[in-house]
């Protein structure tokens, strides 16, 4: 067989159990795929070749993920292999342990072929505030993957691995997911547990995995999630089950909240989702639409919190037990840090800090509000397609103006998804399903028969 | 306090001394119309009535998370000083932020 690295997950696992081939011939060809591709994509800061193909000897192919190749996003720590958050402070690094989330996938016999690249510390939604350079969007290498999980979508949709993991803030697994045409599945905050990713905001942090379709993302989501010990905040509850799927959405209320489409939305990324809200809608769902809290409060919110706690978070990099000093700082890390550091600064704190922790309680009472109405959330993942390369050079607001439809679901720790919905010149369109906290099962079972029913994630781009 | 405003080089430099970042000049300059951007943009939160409403930290419920008090497994000492940037007998090496002069 050619091209194991086009493979699904699950076709992949098949493979692997029927003996059509061996775990060192799949994880050679993602290897191979990674040879041709990633002069133009740029998707890896490290690859993790000869342990790969070593593991790949020795694979124990009994285990859910016995000899799959993932990618890793580089705020995972991974004992002994490089971790740098895409920071010149962290070149070289070596970590003494590894993430907790990482840690079960590999024990359920993932081989991690490689760490992906990100916006610097996870600041970012283009990838290309990495300190090592930007990633391209493997559908077209003139604009940007999203981020800040970038390198870990464009990784998968360029057949580089198998499937990757990403973190989410605040959009970083969903909005790459739909720029690059991607399914994302970002979990309930707390699901996946925290220990071991460089931390950026952590009252929203929240792993996942990035696939090529909703099928593969819930078991590599199945495999991270869980209670562990040391993550105070993560849920009190085993690992989350797959549930069955569904062969109609009779008796489903959808919501598709009219302040998710914005005056200045790409006209294309708004027909493509009222297409497939229509799609939805066929398939026996009920379409309400919904008046919410207007975006542009939870922008104001996230960008003080966040900001916020960037700069609390990253106090601790002093050059001194790890890394190098703080001049070696990028400029957004700067940028956020300075802000943060303002809004927590005595005599802002209440007018900041205070007043958008406030805000935040209402965004969550909405969200209960609407769930009353709704079961789930429809919208755009990004009000646009990617962007051109160079888009977010020197703009303060870029991400949050990018993630404005993902944050105020984040802001209340609710799960979601990106999956692919259309295209608009070529570039992938992403549409978004949230659901109420730990439903989970709702994101998967709307985002599966939403795949069964279209062929949107099955395109694959020209590279 | 939060209406529209320009942050002046000497805030700004007071804002890097608190997070002990050292800056150039021009990122000073640039930083004070970035941050004077951002913060009127975020000045939006005042068009809401927050009053009675409670600050929300935490979305996922948790109140104190306790954990029995035994011992576990944990770094030895050179792995936690493997990538230190200076040692001393078995410590991390600092700078001094007390001198003998003033303790």
């Amino acid at each position: 067989m050619a091209n194991l690295n086009e493979l699904t997950l699950t076709q992949a696992l098949v493979g692997l159990k029927n003996k059509d081939f061996s775990a060192a011939e799949l994880v050679a060809d993602c290897f191979k795929r990674i040879t041709v591709v990633e002069p133009q994509i740029s998707a890896f800061v490290t690859l993790n070749q000869k342990q790969a193909l070593k593991d790949a000897q020795s694979a124990d192919l009994s285990l859910p993920l016995g000899g799959i190749p993932i990618a890793v996003k580089d705020n995972f720590l991974t004992a002994g292999l490089c971790t740098t958050a895409s920071s010149q402070v962290l070149a070289g690094y070596l970590p003494q342990y590894t993430a907790t989330v990482i840690k079960r996938l590999e024990a359920a016999g993932a081989i991690i072929i490689g760490k992906t690249n990100l916006d610097a510390w996870a600041h970012g939604s283009s990838t290309e505030t990495s300190d090592f350079g930007p990633t391209k969007n493997p559908w077209n290498i003139h604009h940007l993957p999203g981020g800040s999980s970038g390198g870990s979508a464009a990784a998968v949709v360029a057949g580089e691995c198998i499937v990757s993991v990403g973190s989410e803030t605040a959009g970083s697994i969903r909005q790459p997911s739909a720029w690059s045409g991607a399914t994302g599945f970002k979990p309930t905050y707390g699901r996946c547990s925290r220990y071991g990713v460089i931390a950026m905001a952590s009252s929203t942090d929240s792993p996942g995995p990035i696939a090529k379709n909703i099928e593969d993302a819930a078991l590599i989501l199945s495999l991270m999630s869980g209670r562990d010990p040391h993550d105070a905040t993560s849920i009190d509850e085993d690992s989350w089950k797959i549930p069955s799927k569904i062969t109609n959405l009779k008796g489903l209320k959808l919501g598709l909240p009219t302040a998710y489409f914005p005056a200045n939305i790409q006209p294309e990324v708004k027909a493509a989702v009222l297409k497939a809200a229509e799609t939805l809608k066929e398939l026996g769902a009920e379409i309400i639409e919904l008046d919410v809290l207007d975006p542009k409060y939870a922008i104001a919110v996230y960008t003080i919190l966040q900001r916020s706690e960037v700069s609390s978070n990253l106090a601790r990099y002093t050059g001194l037990r790890y890394g190098a000093d703080r001049s070696f700082f990028g400029k957004e890390a700067k940028r956020r840090i300075m802000l943060g550091t303002y809004a927590l600064s005595s005599g802002y704190y209440d007018a900041y800090y205070l007043k958008a922790q406030k805000v935040r309680t209402m965004i969550v009472n909405d969200f209960d509000k609407q769930f009353q109405k709704v079961d789930a959330i429809i919208g755009p993942t990004s009000p646009t397609t990617a962007l051109p390369v160079g888009a977010s050079e020197g703009q303060a607001m870029f991400g949050e103006l990018e993630d404005m439809l993902m944050e105020p679901s984040s802001l209340a720790g609710l799960p979601g998804s990106s999956v692919p919905c259309g295209f608009a010149d070529g570039l992938p369109i992403g549409l978004q399903i949230t659901a109420p906290q730990k439903r989970e099962d709702l994101v998967y079972q709307i985002s599966e028969i939403f795949q069964a029913n279209t062929d949107f994630h099955l395109q694959k781009p020209k590279l | 306090m939060t209406d529209s405003k320009k942050l002046t080089a000497a805030e700004v430099q007071h804002i890097a001394r608190l997070a002990r970042l050292p800056l150039s000049d021009d990122e000073i300059s640039r930083l004070a119309a970035q941050l004077s951007e951002t913060t009127n943009y975020i000045n939006v939160l005042q068009e809401l009535n927050t009053t009675d409403i409670l600050p929300t930290a935490q979305v996922n419920h948790k109140k104190n998370v306790f954990r029995s008090d035994e011992i576990q497994p944990s770094l030895t000492q050179q792995q936690a000083l493997s990538t230190a940037k200076d040692t001393f007998d078995g410590f991390f090496k600092t700078e001094a932020t007390i001198t003998k002069n003033n303790h």
